[in-house]
């Protein structure tokens, strides 16, 4: 039930992709993940993959914000990538899927 | 200068009141200058303050207004609030120079103070704290919605301060419940127990006494002082001076002994001074504990079972107030785990131990942690709704909070009836900790303000304004809800019609008298708390009497092992098990379905029946 997150660049984006559940314990390595990639000056946009995101709760949601939010500030560029059914299930219902741009993975899931 | 009403203002069990909010001298904070400046905003007034009364002075701990400068505070005899004070009544005052309350009052003057207008502020028991009070430079006329406005804002201010309270308590609880812990682990990975009890002194100061003395029983039976601490040098030294010799020809006397020999704390909550020195038999004790100062005097049994293994007695100097409860609670539980730890050793050493042994004295100290987040619950208490009256609903409710100790969620449920019609709101604010509860408070209380004072307002306005609100006030928590408003008058014949909006929460179920169950599934618009791209959005249902309107927070669906959808279609399926139910058995039976006995997450169940 823990979290893995890797980064990774991608023309000029940095794609934060996280493994696992997106909780209160696990939520600091999201923000602070993106709290590093906001502080580079060569990257132009944040992308969080959430393909392999089993559970998200409301704190992990909340640590999701903080990431747009901080994307924001920073005027960065935000999307999330290819969100698993279940997670994509909980933004539509939280009405924070009109919130971003939400991208598909090309390789990770078929269009 | 003798007030009119002095008795009141200095009667001490107020004073202390005020003393316990810890308000006192303290910044400005958001919660508060959101309700003072919605005062002195929706009653167009220039100035409005939200204080506090102590003997000498009124604090103004918000203030809102031009050209008050650093001022934070006046004399007592200067203010207004000492009539509100005094009396325990509102003061509303329409030409201040011309008033026989107030045309003596050195601020009409001196600060050109021409009207005033103030209520009370209460604390949770039941003492004038001070006021929410504005004020205005013109002689004006109070209209009526003026006065009930600032009744209605002063409501959400003595809330807010009963919050403040009950989170103070909760957090010094919380504290004790992390000592409890860290006792728990340096009794677990230590070999030598008897090493570790000793060193129970040295954890327990400050935060439950001044000083603490543990005592074991030796293979005779008898005390033997094994560990002690003080938390100042020149007390440590007089401790050490103390425990040389002074269970010496004892037994059966003092409340060590009495502790050891009744298993059972003893508590001795003032002259512990006189009480010890009519016991000790040794001079150098005696000179030593005098010097010591003692004002009350806890000794708690190290048990396990019917077994005695020691005592740890913990000691609060004079002038310090005997421990609370929870502080003695707290102490108990430490005793506890002492004493099965020392059970623990005593079996092992004796080489009786089997494996089932010591898993049983391992599960006797996880059981004995569970009690502990009785204390974290007070605070969940105090944000429970007491649902109104309303003519066009019944209500029912209930509030299971998570299973973990440090879980206090921001699930929130309320219902507030206005002029025009029924406003119910279900919410959750992201967060298991206190600071998510606080928020809960604040957002409940401006909501509550927002939905009486507009009573016009669609949600969708509602929320939008709760949204500005929260930017402005910095509250940067995430947060769903949905908020649901009566609309009179505006549906066919027999049926009532219902605007609601969806900030991002769980849709609410409909279930119609003929037995439908729906949900008010329409796309949510986006949570509180994020930067908006999209107008918010109102929504129609037009009910027919006696349908039943069932609002949930997401851990009444949702686990880890559970997914939503699979959630809500097991709520749509006990709803239709539980038709014709009446509304308190119906909340139990969904939560008798859905929800285990420890939930992993708090859950709100809110139900209401159009009448």
């Amino acid at each position: 039930m823990d979290l893995h997150v890797s980064s990774s660049a991608e023309a000029g984006r940095q794609v934060v992709t996280l493994t696992g559940s997106v909780d209160l314990a696990s939520r600091a390595l999201l923000t602070d993940a993106v709290k590093t990639a906001v502080a580079d000056s060569d990257v132009t946009g944040i992308v969080l993959d959430l393909s392999g995101v089993e559970f998200i709760d409301s704190t992990g949601l909340g640590a999701v914000v903080e990431s747009a939010g901080m994307a924001e500030d920073s005027s960065r560029n935000f999307a999330l990538r290819s969100p698993s059914p279940r997670v994509s299930r909980i933004l539509e219902l939280t009405g924070l899927a009109e919130q971003w741009t939400i991208e598909d993975g090309g390789e990770s899931r078929p269009a | 200068m003798t007030l009119p009403g002095a008795t009141r203002i200095s009667d001490p069990e107020r004073l202390r009141a005020v003393g316990e909010t810890r308000l006192l001298d303290t910044r400005p904070e958001a919660s508060f200058d959101s309700l003072a400046g919605l005062a002195a905003k929706l009653l167009n007034a220039p100035y409005a303050f939200l204080t506090l009364v102590d003997e000498h002075r009124s604090f103004w701990k918000s203030r809102v207004g031009d050209g008050l400068s650093g001022q934070t505070q006046n004399r007592v005899e200067e203010s207004f609030c000492q009539y509100v004070v005094a009396t325990g009544t509102p003061l509303i005052v329409g030409d201040a120079a011309n008033d026989p309350v107030t045309c003596d009052n050195p601020s009409v003057q001196a600060l050109g103070v021409a009207a005033w207008a103030g209520f009370p502020l209460w604390s949770a028991g039941g003492q004038v704290l001070g006021t929410l009070c504005v004020v205005d430079t013109q002689i004006r006329e109070w209209l009526p919605q003026d006065v009930e406005v600032l009744r209605v804002l002063s409501q959400a201010a003595s809330r807010e301060l009963a919050l403040r309270e009950t989170i103070a308590k909760a957090e010094l609880a919380n504290s004790k419940l992390n000592l409890l812990s860290d006792v728990g682990h340096a009794l677990a990975e230590t070999l030598d127990v008897r090493e570790a009890v000793a060193r129970l002194a040295r954890m327990v100061v400050p935060l439950l006494g001044d000083w603490s003395v543990v005592s074991v029983l030796d293979p005779d039976g008898r005390l033997v002082d094994r560990g002690w601490w003080h938390g100042e040098e020149p007390g440590l030294a007089l401790v050490h001076e103390f425990v040389q010799d002074r269970l010496s020809g004892l037994e059966g006397r003092g409340a060590t002994h009495r502790a050891k020999d009744s298993r059972q704390p003893v508590i001795v909550t003032e002259g512990a001074l006189e009480s010890g020195l009519a016991v000790l038999r040794s001079e150098r004790a005696k000179e030593a504990y005098r010097q010591l100062r003692p004002g009350s005097y806890a000794a708690f049994p190290l048990v396990a079972g019917d077994r005695v293994h020691g005592v740890m007695s913990v000691v609060r100097a004079q002038g310090r107030p005997p421990m609370t409860q929870v502080a003695i609670d707290v102490a108990t539980g430490i005793a506890t785990r002492a004493g099965l730890a020392l059970e623990n050793a005593r079996l092992y050493e004796a080489e009786r131990t089997t494996s089932e042994h010591l898993a049983k004295a391992n599960a006797q100290i996880l059981a004995s942690g569970r009690h502990d987040r009785a204390v974290a619950r007070a605070l969940q208490d105090a944000l429970l709704t007491t649902l109104p009256t309303s003519s066009e609903f019944e209500f029912a409710a209930r509030y299971l909070t998570a299973g973990g100790v440090d879980q206090v969620g921001g699930d929130f449920y309320d219902a507030i009836v206005s002029s025009r019609g029924t406003t119910l709101v279900i919410g959750d604010v992201c967060g298991h900790d206190i600071q998510a509860a606080a928020v809960m408070g604040q957002v409940r209380n401006m909501l509550r303000a927002f939905a009486w004072t507009h009573p016009e307002h669609t949600p969708a306005e509602l929320i939008s304004l709760l949204d500005q609100a929260s930017r402005d006030f910095q509250i940067n928590r995430l947060a769903t809800m949905a908020v649901l408003r009566t609309e009179p008058g505006a549906a066919d014949a027999g049926l009532r019609r219902l605007v609601w909006s969806n900030a991002g929460h769980l849709p609410p179920l409909v279930i119609a008298p003929d037995g439908e169950v729906d949900f008010l599934s329409a796309r949510p618009d986006h949570p509180l708390g994020v930067r908006p791209r999209l107008e918010r959005t109102n929504q129609v249902a037009d009910l027919a009497p006696g349908s039943v309107l069932l609002m949930y927070t997401d851990g009444l669906v949702e686990t880890r092992l559970r997914d939503v959808d699979t959630g809500l279609r097991l709520l749509a399926d006990s709803v239709r098990g539980l038709l014709g139910s009446d509304l308190d058995t119906l909340v139990e039976g969904v939560l008798g379905v859905l929800v285990d006995e420890e939930p992993a997450d708090d859950v709100a169940v809110f139900a209401a029946r159009l009448i």
